[in-house]
């Protein structure tokens, strides 16, 4: 009898494994758990906290804030998409499928159409080179063209095509490959950020230098992300990689002080306002290390 | 036939042991109720959400960048309590406490610096209700304005 119910019990545990993973896990999204040693000096409060989230970057939201320095558009600064065929590991491929997304959120912020058909092809490359198919729901895609005059829409599409990729990768535990992604997105960020200074620049220069700079903030939380995970390869390399980018923006220090929130009218909105230091003489060198960084990215 | 019958068993059994994959569950809400609340600002791409149950409580950390128009909204199950959120900064002041300000679920912003904020976010305890916590799911999502 107990012969009888062996494959059985074993068919009970792979259904549980395959069907029920809300067996072991509840959730799980592409921000990861924080070491939250260091955020203010709160620790007893912190550890209180059952979940613990980062926001990191994504391709999206670094695409509107250069849209909102108010630059027009610079379609030389895009990776090809025709570059397509050069990346054959997956690590290349979660690098520039974050690239492209960048570079394709850009452009429709900008509503160019035309070029936006393009990343999207280069994008759905990199999802079927990923093995990401069956995560990106086939109709989203093809969504997106179909919504391509729609920003609103579109966005909305590409944020859900992003967050299922990431979410695809966690639950593959490919982890590292939705580090790259994200690295990739934000390093592509960077680039066209820091190249647009120069040219077509006068009065925004100061606005441009400070944002790169303040991304410092962000790359402190992408870079202790890498570190948690640096016993693989392929993070270790990007890490080494990224290394110089890592001494230029330890020279950085942002110190805020007296915070305070009001409420303003006009704007109908709260500004958090705060006397804020920030010194940008490592400008150049942060553009530098990210012109090279992400020439080894999409080379 | 035995064994088939004993595999259904078993197949039910599990279904009513393990909730449907939290994930998948969260993702559909979140689709459906919390994104749309955002409109005019630009859903930025980020997803944290989870499944969490009466008592518990779940932090977020976002980089906020000058001068951009953020829309900060906690989205919670219906079948939730209502939630409370804090917002503070890195030297732990408070920015924004919803309980303070008639428990609502978002809040619009514009930082003057770039800086660091964290978002906890408690579902409070129904004591009539101990024993039993609900579950479900809780998301928090920040959008920008587009200028």
């Amino acid at each position: 009898m107990r012969y009888i119910y062996m494959p059985l019990a074993l068919l009970f545990t792979g259904f549980c494994v395959t069907f029920c993973p809300s067996c072991t896990t509840c959730s799980r999204s592409h921000n990861v758990p924080i070491n939250v040693d260091g955020f203010g000096e709160d620790t007893g409060y912190v550890k209180t906290a059952q979940k613990v989230f980062r926001s990191l970057p994504t391709p999206i939201e670094m695409s509107i804030l250069i849209k909102n320095l108010g630059i027009e558009y610079q379609p030389s600064l895009l990776n090809d998409p025709l570059n397509t065929s050069k990346y054959v590991t997956h690590n290349q491929m979660a690098l520039n499928f974050g690239v492209y997304v960048t570079d394709l959120v850009y452009a429709g912020l900008f509503e160019q159409t035309q070029t936006m058909l393009r990343y999207k092809l280069a994008i759905q490359k990199m999802v079927d080179g990923l093995g990401m198919s069956s995560a990106v729901d086939n109709t989203l895609l093809k969504k997106l063209e179909t919504n391509i005059n729609n920003k609103e829409e579109m966005l909305e599409i590409l944020a859900d095509t992003y967050s299922s990729c990431s979410a695809f990768l966690n639950e593959e535990d490919r982890h590292f490959l939705t580090i790259a992604a994200l690295v990739g997105g934000w390093v592509e960020g960077m680039y066209i950020a820091s190249s647009l200074t120069n040219e077509h620049l006068v009065n925004s220069e100061n606005k441009i230098e400070q944002l790169v700079i303040d991304q410092k903030l962000t790359f402190d939380m992408l870079w202790q992300v890498m570190s948690e995970l640096d016993g693989n390869a392929d993070i270790a390399a990007l890490m080494s990689e990224m290394s110089g980018l890592v001494r230029a923006f330890d020279r950085i220090q942002i110190k805020h002080t007296h915070h305070q929130v009001s409420f303003d009218e006009q704007e109908k909105t709260n500004v958090i306002k705060s006397d804020a230091s920030v010194d940008t003489d490592v400008f150049a060198e942060v553009k530098e290390q990210i012109q090279t960084i992400r020439y080894n990215f999409v080379k | 036939m035995r064994h088939i019958l004993a595999i259904t068993l078993l197949s039910v059994i599990v279904a009513a042991v393990c909730p449907p994959d939290g994930t998948a569950q969260c993702k559909v809400f979140v689709k459906g109720a919390c994104i749309p609340v955002l409109n005019p600002y630009i859903h930025d791409g980020s997803y944290q959400a989870a499944i969490m149950s009466e008592g518990e409580e779940a932090e977020v950390y976002k980089t906020v960048f000058a001068g951009q128009q953020y829309r900060l909204y906690v989205c919670v199950d219906q079948v939730m309590p209502d939630v409370e959120f804090v917002v503070s900064d890195i030297h732990r002041n408070i920015l924004f406490d919803s309980r303070k300000n008639g428990n609502v679920r978002q809040w619009d912003f514009r930082p003057d610096a770039s800086q660091q904020i964290k978002v906890t976010v408690r579902i409070p305890v129904r004591k009539e209700n101990n024993e039993n916590p609900t579950i479900g799911c809780v998301g928090v999502f920040f959008g920008l304005k587009e200028k």
